[in-house]
């Protein structure tokens, strides 16, 4: 692995931002000034002040708290629905690349067909299932699962074509004419080689899903209230005496969106460069 | 009789023992309902190579050589036919009774950077084979053996922790030598390993190869284009056109008196490396293409571009022995 190469200083403030935006709503429990819930019924749309840094919202509540517990909210929804997709299009694509036959078209039509529904219709459609047959589901974990479950056909293309290339490489026909087994095979050449793309995936997989629940959020499908969470935060924000006058409602959940996603893929592409073959 | 090699006009016991081999690929359908076409890759071929011998196997590009080669080992599932390795069908293995014989057969490839995995170190590279069939306890002898083969290759320790893409090409050709040698083979199939390397360096592996064979008592099947490599290496060499052996003989036999029109075309075909000889070499051009392998001509393969066709060629003609086990298939012998 290279570490200087060329967009050297985007991996670095990729990095930088990240652990930034990270740590902030790991630590918000001590960083908040406020409980995030907590009204100030005295203090209804204040502007920021001393008392409250980023101001209050309509129901007197600190902005810089919802902030930062909504930060955790929106991190969490976006690495774990990355994860958990990564986790799901890997191991289908491999199996797929790896078997091929009738395993490999069911999945890879399957995958097809999924990829060919615009995901956001997709979800705003599944939303309300899932609250009709799984009402006691918390909106994080379903939006989780949801996210999840529409986002793993990219990764399982793309991992489906690296296998099929690795399968014919002449280094894994060298190991399989050495007598190796299959597990052999796919631990020692063709999970080596598939390590880079799932690491990047994961990573662009966690910019995604940051901002779709940020759209869903913003739709009303995604995070239910009281709980924050940035895409929420918009939401709540979105009438157009809120968007002229109170920016800082709006502006700090933006803002964060923006940098965020933009910090997890300049780290997406920095590793990309850094991982690839010779 | 097993394992005793018969029929060819040859009674030594033989290590390698081809016969009728086929190896058809099918080919997507033009239409759904339309008939399984097949690429007809190697046709009914038979031969046998005797233990610290080298046959050469040449042919022009497409004509099944290295498809023959790889068939052997079943990196791809013959057709039909069988194949005797030390007197046992290996063809009937399962593959779990094939691991045992793999440590036995090993294989030089073509291309010496795609034969090695750009993620993992040489050492990696070298001690896979000897982790794959247990041949070594602890790291000290794993490591001892990859420095062992490392010399034996004409590298040094030195380069044991690098990765292939900090090599040249005849490096890491040496690099795959060493791999193949790893296991203690009895059985090499070089599958134009010298194709891909610059000519300079073309030599000096073929020199490598063949004090490994003096060393070990290797047996090596040499897949190439290059006539004059083959003839250098070699004992006997065999013929390849369209999937079918036309020619089989002694090297000095197949180059002194080549007997099938096609392999006297080729033959024809290596410069001479002395100016007055050279100006008076005859060319034979062949005319027209090799035909595709899909659906290739019926009776002797070669009828369509030879010179002397006749009626019979119509028919084909078997592989013959024409005495001193110089074998021809031609009707006109």
């Amino acid at each position: 692995m290279r570490l200087k190469t060329k967009g050297s200083k985007r991996f670095l403030i990729g990095i930088i931002f990240l652990l930034f935006f990270s740590l902030v709503p790991l630590l918000a429990r001590y960083l908040s000034p406020y409980e995030p819930d907590a009204l100030d019924l005295f203090n209804i749309e204040a502007p920021p002040s001393l008392a409250h840094p980023l101001g209050t919202d309509a129901l007197g509540r600190d902005v810089l708290s919802r902030f930062f517990y909504g930060g955790r909210v929106s991190l969490l929804v976006g690495f774990l629905s990355s994860l958990f997709s990564v986790g799901i299009g890997t191991i289908l694509g491999s199996v797929a690349g790896y078997y091929g036959g009738k395993i490999e078209i069911f999945i890879m039509r399957f995958t097809d067909a999924m990829l060919s529904f615009p995901t956001t219709l997709l979800a705003l459609v599944l939303s309300p299932i899932f609250n009709r047959y799984l009402p006691d589901l918390p909106s994080v974990w379903r939006l989780i699962i949801i996210l999840a479950g529409l986002g793993w056909p990219f990764t399982c293309r793309l991992i489906r074509g690296e296998v099929l290339s690795l399968k014919e490489s002449t280094f894994v026909e060298a190991s399989r004419l050495m007598g190796a087994r299959e597990a052999w095979i796919i631990r020692k050449h063709l999970f080596p080689a598939l390590l880079p793309t799932v690491i990047v995936s994961v990573t662009f997989g966690v910019a995604n899903g940051i901002l779709a629940e940020a759209v869903l959020s913003y739709l009303g499908v995604g995070i239910r209230p009281p709980t924050p969470s940035w895409g929420g935060m918009l939401e709540e924000a979105k009438d157009l005496v809120t968007l002229t006058s109170m920016p800082w409602l709006w502006m700090p959940p933006g803002i964060a969106i923006m940098l965020v996603s933009l910090s997890v893929n300049w780290l997406g592409e920095g590793l990309q460069r850094r991982t690839r073959s010779y | 009789m097993k394992g005793c090699y018969t029929g060819m006009g040859t009674d030594k016991r033989s290590l390698v023992n081809v016969k009728n081999l086929k190896k058809y690929f099918q080919m997507p359908r033009g239409t759904i309902l339309g008939e399984n076409v097949y690429l007809q890759a190697v046709d009914d071929v038979s031969f046998h190579i005797d233990e610290g011998e080298t046959l050469g196997l040449v042919g022009e590009s497409g004509c099944g050589k290295t498809t023959c080669g790889r068939t052997m080992v079943r990196l791809y599932e013959p057709t039909s036919g069988h194949m005797y390795f030390e007197g046992q069908d290996i063809f009937k293995l399962s593959s779990k009774e094939m691991i045992p014989v793999k440590q036995k057969m090993q294989m030089i490839f073509q291309d010496p950077y795609s034969s090695l995995n750009p993620r993992m170190t040489v050492s990696d590279i070298i001690g896979e084979p000897l982790e794959v069939h247990s041949l070594i306890t602890n790291r000290r002898e794993r490591m001892e053996r990859i420095y062992e083969l490392l010399n034996l290759v004409g590298l040094t320790r030195e380069h044991a922790n690098r990765y292939p893409h900090e090599f040249s090409g005849g490096q890491c050709q040496r690099i795959g030598i060493a791999r193949a040698l790893a296991v203690d083979p009895k059985f090499i199939i070089c599958d134009e390993p010298i194709s891909a390397l610059d000519v300079s360096i073309q030599a000096q592996v073929v020199n490598l190869l063949e004090e490994l064979q003096e060393q070990f008592k290797l047996t090596y099947l040499f897949i190439a284009h290059d006539l004059a490599m083959v003839k250098h290496i070699s004992v006997r060499i065999a013929v390849m056109y369209l999937g079918k052996v036309v020619e089989l003989a002694d090297k000095l036999d197949l180059y002194d008196n080549p007997l099938h029109p096609y392999t006297q075309a080729l033959l024809s075909a290596i410069p001479i490396p002395d100016p007055d000889v050279e100006r008076q070499r005859q060319r034979i051009i062949l005319e027209g293409e090799v035909p595709t392998p899909i659906n290739p001509p019926r009776g002797c393969r070669f009828k369509t571009r030879c010179k002397y066709v006749k009626p019979e060629c119509a028919e084909e003609p078997p592989l013959k022995d024409v005495g001193g086990g110089h074998m021809v298939a031609c009707h006109l012998i």
